[in-house]
């Protein structure tokens, strides 16, 4: 069987990790939920509309065997629906609806899919948001081969290249908005002429870093995990408001600290829905579900092992945020 | 022989124009995705087209060769190649006039000398592969409702009662037996995903 | 010597008995879901992934291994005895392993695919431990360009399954090519030739199209063909005889090396190890062109040992680079991570027993896949014995599940029905199946490949001319297929018809005259 590999594979062990721990601890003290409220019967589905070992595969698993371990007694299995840049997996969920029973892990193609095909039959409002959990932010990273130590290095050097007709080549995980837009518009903002070299995830991205036949790429944390740790990758400047202090990324800026004004600078962020139409009770049981899960350890030892932002947000802030990035990607695509 | 020989190129030719009609919808459709990229680089549409143009020609050349070829590919005593390599059950086999849909020569007669219930009786026997393939269909469309174990055991069931001919008992057994053991290997077993419901 | 004492270390905690019985349990499983058609080693790995996590993880690792290989074997256990592969590396195992079924050599195919599978994975794990520094900068060589390189030379075999019209196979490879632009455009994110369908924007699958084309359509044309007799071959002809047993050394041999490098390039896979093995055979052979595809363990024992080495060749990007060179690899990973271990360049220095150790516990699910089988097989050929009337609707089953869960939907049960029709007019009119699988594995593939090649050199194309390895293989390319087709024409121009008939028997590309 070919399975097309999707983005971030390496940190595929994470969302496992938290299985484990989830399965040793079964005795976990757990909050019950509300006495009068909604809760499910029987099974759970995830639906996970990318492939096994993706960065959303990872999410869901651990959202799965999160749900578990904060609500004892529950079944949370995941299916894997993989195909057409997810856009067969939440159509098929779309199907799910009025069905508590059914969850899936979305990301930043929840907005860009339907922002792009408008043969789609949903967008970002047509689904029950329970809440977001996380933010994985994208980097650019260069081979430390390249001599290029930080983004002001990169900036001058590749300003010389493009004035010698040599644009920069700069591999690219997916064709997705998401990675292609802030890249371009921050360089070229800087009058750095950009070549994209669009790839299958992150796997098939590294090696072109390290061999030489591209000289940037971007890709998030967990996907360069090994590389940077190794020394080999040096991460230049993220997309995001914020820094991550910690190891290799210390002190590396991003475009909010930087003061550049990029289109589309956030990373996929990583939350949860429900199908279209479920009750507010049953909402509500997995807001507070979630919201147990984000303060215990599995949860923090998922974020950390795969590089994740924690960033959370339910409800009206969610839906706000939602908003404000399908704003971005309309003004982007121009419709 | 003739007859086999007309038919054959007849179908060939039908092949041929699907295959020329696919490559020129191809070949349009990338038209509408960009046929070359920015400085040097591939669009979209360049690959879908010179393969679109590429098998339009093909077909063209294909339906020629039957019109006008002195010699035809479906001759009986051609080279082996692949397709039939895998069909070398009985190397040397003909394979013979009746498929799906045509009206096979050399049944009619046959069925034209029997009455018309017995006509009907005797069409799935006559011909097996159009018969099983609607079997098929109507269980994929009956398993929403009666669940995939029932719907599956039925078309085997209705395939080895009309199309094998074989006693009812028989029938219901492969059956049932067919459909237990694809719940036992999936669901029991492996817990793969079957169409919902299993059972009704 | 540092080295072997640490691959010594690993040896003896990989040889436990209860080690070896987890590996015998997961080859066993393994092999069961291999036999499923659409489901392979990674889903076998990642269906089986959960139950390994409380165990040990030497233990956990040695029955993955062995799930991983038995899921291979299972895949062309099906090829060979129902025209059943699951998956497009072992149609070609199919391609003279199912012939030789028919001919009542089921047996042979099977234990000549056993030693072949084991010659493949020792050859290949040997090299692995012996030159994985080498490889690992060996794969960084082979960029974009070489893809594309290779894509253009397995192409050009299609040649070799035109029979008798070279204008058929083309077509078919084209029709591949087509298939696969279906869906949305990895490279540009923009739907293609979706006509407005949702459920089209994930292209129809390489999968569902497989079982429905070569699989539904082969029961269709037993149907077509009426009932035959089942076969009555006894215990003794079920065995592989001496002669075959020698046939399969040499085809074993050179499949494990071409497996072996052709695995190691990240993405390029099995499938194009196991093509490329099986023209290596065609070529090789006295009289290939004419009697590959007839049921020659040749056929067989090339590709399944270039498929195995592929496997394993995937290894070396995992663990020198921390990148999966396959689908299995990526979920193998995933485990890696589990045992809180860290992939990537750094792995062998960190952790080097556990490398030697997953390594060494490789090569004993391989012999453990080659002690179990070789007597078994003999077993699982006694299948043919039944009435085919019993064994196609197990057949119809295993066909509508496997399309059905590898993707969860109705949909693909629906494409593999539709392509059993295409299959079966194919068949019918003598329009070879190969091809079409090759285009549509290959497509993508030199789309993604072309696509990155041009951004990396500016959109100029002499790049493919520059890159010392893709140069060689483009030129192998053009003196294995292109060349021959040249020479011939201008030397019937020149010669009498029988000296054109000889040149004609030597080379490799005859067209449909």
């Amino acid at each position: 069987m070919k399975v097309p590999i999707k983005k971030a594979s390496l940190v595929g062990g994470a969302a496992l990790a938290t299985l484990a721990l989830a399965a040793c601890t079964t005795s976990a003290p757990a909050s019950e939920g509300p006495a009068d409220g909604w809760v499910p019967e029987g099974n759970i589905t995830m639906i996970v509309p990318f492939s096994v070992g993706g960065g959303s595969d990872m999410f869901g698993r651990a959202v799965a065997a999160g749900l578990e371990e904060v609500r004892p007694g529950i079944n949370v299995t995941v299916e894997n629906r993989e195909g057409g840049s997810g856009t067969i997996g939440y159509s098929y969920f779309l199907e799910q609806e009025g069905d508590p029973h059914f969850l899936l892990p979305t990301e930043t193609g929840l907005i860009s899919g339907p922002a792009r095909n408008s043969e789609l039959l949903y967008d970002w409002q047509t689904f029950t948001p329970l809440g977001m959990l996380v933010d994985d932010v994208n980097w650019i990273v260069v081979s430390a081969d390249s001599g290029w130590e930080n983004f002001d290095d990169f900036v001058e050097d590749a300003k010389k290249l493009t004035a010698d007709g040599k644009p920069i080549t700069v591999g690219l995980p997916s064709a997705d908005g998401t990675e292609a837009v802030p890249t371009h518009d921050l360089l070229e903002g800087l009058g750095i002429d950009v070549e994209p070299v669009v790839f299958d995830g992150g796997g098939e991205t590294i090696p072109a870093l390290l061999s030489g036949d591209i000289q940037a790429m971007v890709a998030n944390a967990g996907e360069v995990a090994g590389q940077v740790e190794a020394g080999e990758f040096i991460p230049l400047i993220g997309y995001g408001e914020t820094t991550i202090d910690e190891g290799a990324y210390d002190g590396v800026p991003t475009t909010g600290t930087a003061g550049y004004d990029v289109d589309l600078d956030f990373g996929q962020f990583r939350g949860v829905l429900a199908p279209p139409n479920v009750s507010a009770e049953a909402q509500q049981y997995y807001e507070d579900a979630l919201k147990d899960w984000t303060e215990t350890d599995s949860f923090a030892k998922y974020v950390e092992s795969a590089g994740l932002t924690v960033k959370i947000r339910w409800g009206q802030d969610w839906q706000d945020y939602l908003n404000s990035l399908a704003d971005e990607f309309v003004a982007v695509y121009g419709e | 022989m003739t007859m086999l020989r007309l038919r054959s190129s007849f179908g060939e030719i039908v092949i041929g124009t699907i295959l020329i009609a696919i490559g020129t919808v191809w070949a349009v459709g990338a038209g509408g995705y960009g046929l070359l990229g920015e400085g040097g680089r591939l669009a979209p549409g360049t690959l879908p087209f010179a393969c679109g143009v590429a098998l339009a020609i093909t077909g063209v050349f294909i339906t020629a060769k039957t019109l006008f070829g002195a010699r035809i590919d479906s001759d009986p005593d051609h080279e082996l190649d692949e397709s039939e390599a895998i069909a070398t059950a009985e190397s040397g086999a003909e394979q013979s006039a009746p498929d799906l849909g045509s009206g096979a020569s050399d049944k009619t007669p046959v069925l034209t000398r029997l009455s018309t219930a017995a006509r009907i009786r005797a069409l799935p026997a006559a011909y097996p592969v159009g018969t099983v393939l609607l079997f098929l269909a109507v269980g994929l469309l009956l398993m929403p409702l009666l669940g995939f174990a029932i719907s599956f055991a039925l078309v085997i069931v209705a395939i080895l009662r009309f199309v094998e001919k074989q006693a009812l008992r028989t029938a219901l057994l492969v059956g049932v037996v067919t459909s237990l053991f694809g719940f036992l290997l999936f669901e029991v077993l492996f817990n793969l995903p079957l169409p919902e419901p299993f059972f009704l | 010597m540092d080295t072997w004492s640490l691959i010594l270390d690993g040896w003896n905690t990989a040889i436990t008995p209860s080690n070896l019985l987890f590996c015998l349990i997961g080859v066993v499983v393994g092999t069961v879901i291999g036999l499923l058609p659409g489901l392979g080693s990674a889903t076998g790995v990642a269906l089986l992934l959960p139950l390994t996590l409380t165990m040990e993880p030497v233990t956990a690792l040695i029955m993955l291994a062995g799930i991983y290989y038995g899921s291979q074997y299972g895949a062309t256990i099906s090829a060979v005895l129902i025209g059943t592969p699951g998956d497009s590396a072992s149609l070609v195992t199919m391609f003279d392993g199912y012939p030789m079924a028919q001919k009542g050599r089921a047996g042979a195919a099977l234990s000549s695919a056993a030693i072949a599978s084991f010659i493949g994975g020792t050859v290949s794990l040997v090299l692995l431990m012996v030159a994985m520094p080498i490889l690992s900068s060996f794969a960084l060589k082979f960029g974009p360009p070489e893809t594309v390189a290779l894509a253009i030379l397995a192409m050009l075999s299609v040649a070799g399954f035109a029979g008798s019209s070279l204008a058929k196979a083309i077509a078919m490879g084209l029709l591949g090519v087509i298939i696969a632009t279906i869906g949305i455009d990895g490279q540009s994110a923009i739907p293609r030739y979706t006509f407005g369908q949702v459920e089209l924007f994930g292209g129809l699958g390489l999968i569902p199209v497989l079982i429905g084309l070569v699989a539904l359509a082969e029961v269709l044309r037993q149907l077509n063909q009426g009932e035959k007799k089942p076969l009555r071959a006894g215990w003794r002809d079920m065995m592989i005889n001496k002669e075959e047993l020698r046939r399969t050394w040499k085809p074993a041999g050179r499949g494990s090396l071409i497996g072996f490098f052709i695995g190691i390039l990240p993405g390029a896979g099995a499938t194009l190890a196991s093509f490329i093995s099986y023209e290596a055979e065609r070529r090789s052979m006295k009289n290939g062109k004419k009697l590959l595809g007839t049921g020659m363990i040749e056929g067989v024992a090339g590709p399944e040992s270039a498929n195995n080495a592929a496997a394993n060749g995937a290894f070396v990007p995992m663990l020198t680079l921390g990148v999966p060179g396959s689908a299995t690899t990526a979920i193998l990973l995933g485990a890696f991570m589990v045992f809180g271990v860290q992939p990537g360049p750094l792995l062998l220095t960190q952790e080097p027993t556990l490398v030697w150790g997953l390594i060494l516990s490789f090569w004993i699910g391989n012999v453990i896949l080659l002690v179990l089988n070789l007597p078994l097989a003999p077993l699982f050929a006694a299948i043919l014995r039944f009435r085919y009337i019993f064994i196609y609707p197990a057949i119809l089953l295993l066909c509508l599940a496997g399309a059905f869960s590898i993707q969860n939907r109705m949909w693909s049960v629906w494409i593999a029905l539709g392509f059993a029709v295409v299959g079966f007019f194919m068949q019918r009119f003598s329009y070879p199946v190969a091809p079409l699988i090759l285009g549509l594995v290959l497509g993508p593939l030199l789309e993604k490949g072309l696509d990155r090649s041009l951004a990396i050199a500016h959109g100029d194309p002499s790049i493919f001319l520059t890159r010392p390895i893709s140069l060689t293989i483009l030129i192998l390319a053009f003196a294995l297929f292109v060349g021959p087709t040249v020479l011939r024409f201008i030397r019937r121009k020149a010669k009498s018809p029988s000296t054109v008939d000889a040149a004609l028997k030597s080379s490799v590309l005859e067209d449909s005259e």
